[in-house]
């Protein structure tokens, strides 16, 4: 993968885009936010099960791994415990040595919490730790707000990996080699780009439970042609410097020429691309499970939560938690976006009219 | 509307009529229409019109289409009036004002059957308002008298008389002879219609229809019940064979937006149509009912606007703001929270809950036995166990809907009521499933089999707006250790998947009509489960592929009994099978009909009918001018009333 190795001038755009403070900075805070809510990082913050549980002498550590059932820690059921309920328990005992350690919002995102004698969506409450509310079903907000999250960044990088390999790969074999195959495969792209993708997604989604992975191939699906056409130009315009005509004349293969001199030369454009690719995976996904044609029930998603939040406009924290999410993420990854589109302009002292 | 010339000449017995309908206004587009008074010519006329396709089906069938004279009247017959029904609306009702409705869709045609016609919107031009010969009392569950002033039934009950009611007549001011009724036969059987449903009905449930003269009809059944009239009460309606003399092949589009005579009270002219906006009713000012018991005191707004809000939340918002006289209420939160605004809480606007006596809806889980695992009666105990609807009734529905106990609640003595529904218990579901086989739990809390097989099943639906009940249901049977995957798809898609039993478990529910007793070889009869060659039967209703020669055998004497205490005890007796073999998980009941209305629309004293479904089905409810300027002068001053909560529960079963 030598066209992965950093160029000094790729280090010195990377310089640059450091030092675009508020581009720079939303990526920190985006891969703070990535990173705590990594797989298997989410759940020592929030989730049902505790972090740690000290038991008759014995200290488990419930996070990962199987389920203790109820039993193993003096309840009379066999499913999996309640450790807020454990909690409660060892708290009206304060003599023995018994304790458990929560996480800092002990819900998961699936969980009903509810409130004998409360109906409806509850308001944030401190004490019993939502701190965004819950739905109308006793769901904790920020839970689902939070792995709502990792599943629609986790869908938006997969998507954007797929779609840039296959992207790369046709952009730059049409750019490249020209043709017949340029001639045909953009037209074949032509077509392809006039499917309606939301009326197929609509029509899969409504005869089969569409798993994220069902939804990822048709994202990907109707999504590739897009990143082709800025390949192939840019492929096109390399193609036709002197360099790869050395290269050529030098007896370079053409695997050789690609991956060594054509690719690495379109690197800004793709880093460029990635920002927006994301966020706007993130947008139709969000859309999408709005409309109901998402992520299946009762996975957490934030379009889902959006829909909830319009249908309760009288529990305003259910929509307001949803939105500025959104809005928070969609800035993030915007702001570093055009971070990078200006720190990779090659024309930095250009002034544009 | 263009006419070709060549279908002109068909339909020449029709030609006055049109033309003269026409010569008002030359401008104008032609128009056919039921809201135009005909002359007395005209009406002369009209009854002269005859459909020739008609005439030769009425010749071909000569056996069911049969003209007699009056002599030949059967003696003895045992004439009945409904004269003992006492009167279900208001005598304080007044006449007059205008009702505004929201409608979600915009109805696609004025048309009653083919394509297109079964919306919701029917309900208001046809279902609620039309004629028939007879109508179920909504108080007692007896009949009073629609078309005909009196019926007569014969000791086989396979035979039923009519004499037509002198003063009925069409909107255009035809009166109603029997050859109407025999036009509806033709009609109702034709394929032009493209109602197979219908066609179906009108050749299978009836043998014959004879005419004894201009205003007695006689009409044989096929199959003898004991609720006879069952079969005239919605079904058997007249049709205007003047207004139906271009009826031919192009039927569906001909007539999709030309309203038909009605000897209903509301008509629509075609100019208070806006396709896509508005569309009004207009009340006949002399309707011949109007003085008739049963059916005086009701429809009593002159108009009835219907505008389209394709949103319910911004209808309700509409509704609060003033632009709609009345809104029903599907679900608690409804009730609770979105009504708890200014204009409720000052009195503006009322709110009622009616207990009425229907049956239910059957929201339900179905295991199909067909299926891996579902066919071990310990599964299927199990899965009741495991199903926790008490906590959806408990928080999710506020503790305002009943645990449904039966497959067939809400028929009255038709209902067992020894039979109570299992109760939710991971422990005793977890019991159940080790005994077949589910002993060990796997690292997600989830029983597995010696095997290796998980404990889980797909439960498929159709119902988006049900999806944080299955949510629920999935998060409770967790702790009974099987996991249900929640597949919620399109409302079609889902039906689909149920009819052709590929489902494991399906949650739906079927609306029912009001009946006297419930309704078992749909879904029990192993007719409707497996085919000849043992293969899953589809397009049926057994979502449970209930198979068992021994019910088999009870449905058929149900099916054939006309003996209501034998009906009864067989009903029992399936329940209580039904029960036992578990394969019906009973889900909940609304108990009653709940709605919100500006304090201007008045109701009759007990507010409604036993056995209505919804608030403005029996159109009994009127609007009074003088509280609408009273309530609308004290908005404007800021006069506040008192908070207007009503609860009728004259009919609510107390346990």
């Amino acid at each position: 993968m030598n066209f992965l190795r950093l160029k000094p001038l790729t280090i010195k755009k990377l310089k640059r885009f450091q030092a675009i403070r508020r581009g720079y900075a939303s990526f920190l805070i985006f891969l703070l936010l990535l990173l705590v809510t990594f797989w298997g990082v989410g759940e020592f913050f929030v989730n049902s099960r505790a972090l740690m549980v000290k038991y008759e002498g014995q200290i488990y550590f419930p996070t990962h791994g199987a389920f203790h059932p109820g039993t193993d820690f003096g309840f009379d059921y066999e499913y999996e415990t309640n450790y807020r309920d454990l909690k409660n328990r060892f708290a009206e005992n304060p003599e023995s040595d018994n304790w458990v350690v929560l996480p800092i919002v002990p819900y998961n995102a699936y969980e009903n919490d509810f409130v004998e004698g409360e109906y409806g969506p509850q308001p944030p409450n401190f004490e019993r730790r939502h701190f965004l509310g819950t739905d109308n079903t006793g769901r904790d907000i920020f839970a689902r707000l939070f792995y709502g999250f990792r599943y629609a960044v986790g869908f938006a990088l997969a998507y954007m990996l797929i779609v840039f390999v296959i992207g790369i790969a046709v952009g730059c074999a049409m750019g490249y080699f020209g043709g017949a195959l340029d001639l045909f495969g953009q037209r074949v792209i032509e077509v392809w780009q006039n499917i309606p993708f939301l009326y197929i997604v609509i029509i899969v989604a409504s005869i089969v439970r569409p798993t994220i992975g069902i939804l990822l191939g048709i994202f990907v699906v109707f999504g590739w042609t897009s990143m082709t056409y800025y390949m192939r130009t840019e492929t096109l315009r390399e193609k036709s410097r002197d360099y790869v005509s050395a290269a050529k004349v030098l007896g370079a293969s053409n695997w050789r020429v690609i991956f060594r001199h054509v690719l690495p030369n379109t690197i800004s454009i793709l880093v460029t691309f990635m920002p927006f690719t994301l966020a706007s995976a993130i947008a139709s996904l969000t859309a999408l499970d709005f409309l109901g044609f998402g992520l299946p029930v009762p996975t957490p998603s934030w379009g889902e939560l959006l829909q909830r939040g319009v249908q309760n406009l009288n529990a305003p924290w259910i929509v307001t938690s949803a939105f500025s999410g959104l809005v928070v993420v969609l800035l993030l990854v915007t702001f570093i976006g055009e971070a990078i589109r200006e720190a990779f302009d090659p024309k930095k002292f250009t002034i544009y009219r | 509307m263009k006419i070709p010339f060549a279908q002109l000449a068909k339909a020449l017995p029709a030609l006055p009529i049109l033309f003269l309908v026409a010569c008002g206004s030359p401008e104008e587009e032609l128009e056919v229409s039921g809201a135009t008074k005909l002359s007395p010519e005209q009406i002369e006329e009209a009854l002269a019109v005859r459909h020739p396709g008609a005439e030769a089906h009425f010749a071909e069938n000569s056996d069911f289409f049969q003209m007699k004279t009056a002599s030949d009247l059967p003696a003895g017959l045992l004439w009945k009036s409904g004269a003992e029904q006492a009167e279900f609306a208001s005598p304080k009702a007044l006449r007059g004002g205008t009702e505004r409705i929201w409608v979600q869709d915009f109805p696609r045609t004025l048309r009653v059957v083919g394509p297109d016609s079964a919306t919701s919107f029917r309900g208001f031009i046809h279902d609620n308002q039309e004629m028939s010969l007879v109508k179920k009392h909504p108080e007692t569950g007896g009949y009073f008298p629609g078309l005909c002033s009196e019926w007569a039934i014969s000791e086989d009950r396979k035979t039923a008389w009519f004499r037509l009611d002198p003063e009925a007549r069409f909107s255009d001011g035809v009166p109603l002879k029997a050859r109407h009724f025999f036009f509806t036969f033709y009609f109702m059987r034709s394929p032009w219609i493209q109602a197979p449903w219908y066609n179906n009905w009108y050749s299978e449930k009836y043998t014959r229809i004879a005419a004894y003269g201009d205003d007695i009809i006689e009409v044989g059944l096929k199959d003898a019940k004991p609720d006879t009239l069952r079969f005239f009460e919605e079904d058997l309606y007249p049709l205007p064979e003047h207004f139906y003399a271009e009826f031919e092949e192009d039927f569906i589009n001909r007539y999709a937006w030309r309203f038909a005579p009605t000897t209903g009270p509301y008509v629509i002219h075609a100019k208070d149509i806006r396709k896509g906006r508005t569309l009004t009713q207009t009340r006949l000012d002399d309707w011949w009912a109007n003085d008739k018991k049963f059916w005086r005191f009701r429809f009593n707004p002159d108009y009835r606007e219907f505008s389209v809000i394709r949103d319910p939340e911004k209808a309700l918002e509409a509704f609060i703001s003033g632009d709609y006289e009345m809104q029903r209420i599907r679900t608690p939160d409804v009730w609770q929270e979105k009504l708890d605004k200014p204009p409720v809480q000052k009195g503006y606007i009322a709110r009622a809950q009616f207990y009425n006596q229907i049956p239910r809806p059957c929201y339900s889980l179905r295991l199909n036995k067909s299926k891996r695992h579902l066919d071990n009666l310990d599964i299927r105990i199990g899965l009741q166990h495991a199903s926790n609807f008490d906590l959806v009734l408990e928080q999710y529905f506020r503790g305002r809907y009943e645990r449904m106990q039966t497959s067939s609640d809400g028929y009255g003595e038709f209902t067992n009521p020894d039979i109570k529904v299992r109760e939710f218990s991971p422990a005793k579901a977890r019991e159940h499933f080790a005994k077949a086989g589910f002993t060990k739990s796997g690292p997600d809390g989830i029983l597995v089999n010696e095997q290796g097989q998980r404990l889980s099943f797909t439960v498929s639906t159709g119902y988006k707006r049900f999806a944080d009940v299955l949510t629920i249901l999935e998060r409770e049977a967790r702790k009974a250790g099987v996991e249900f995957q929640i597949e919620i798809i399109d409302a079609t898609a889902a039906w689909k998947k149920a009819q052709e039993k590929k489902h494991e478990i399906c949650f739906t529910a079927l609306n029912r009509s009001v009946e006297l007793y419930p309704r078992y070889w749909d879904f029990w009869h192993s007719f409707n489960a497996y085919k000849e060659d043992g293969s899953v039967k589809a397009e049926t209703n057994n979502f449970t592929v209930t198979a068992y020669p021994e019910w088999d055998e009870l449905i058929d004497r149900y099916e054939q009994s006309t003996d209501l205490a034998e009906i009864k005890s067989i009903a029992y007796e399936l329940e209580q099978k039904i029960h036992d073999d578990a394969s019906f998980i009973p889900g909940w009941i609304r108990p009653y009909l709940q709605c919100a209305y500006w304090r201007w629309v008045q109701w009759p004293e007990g507010f409604n009918a036993r056995l209505a479904r919804e608030h403005d089905e029996l159109c009994i409810h009127w609007i009074d001018p003088k509280i609408k300027a009273e309530t609308e002068a004290a908005m404007k001053s800021g006069k506040e009333f008192e908070e207007t909560t009503l609860i009728f529960d004259q009919h609510q079963r107390k346990p």
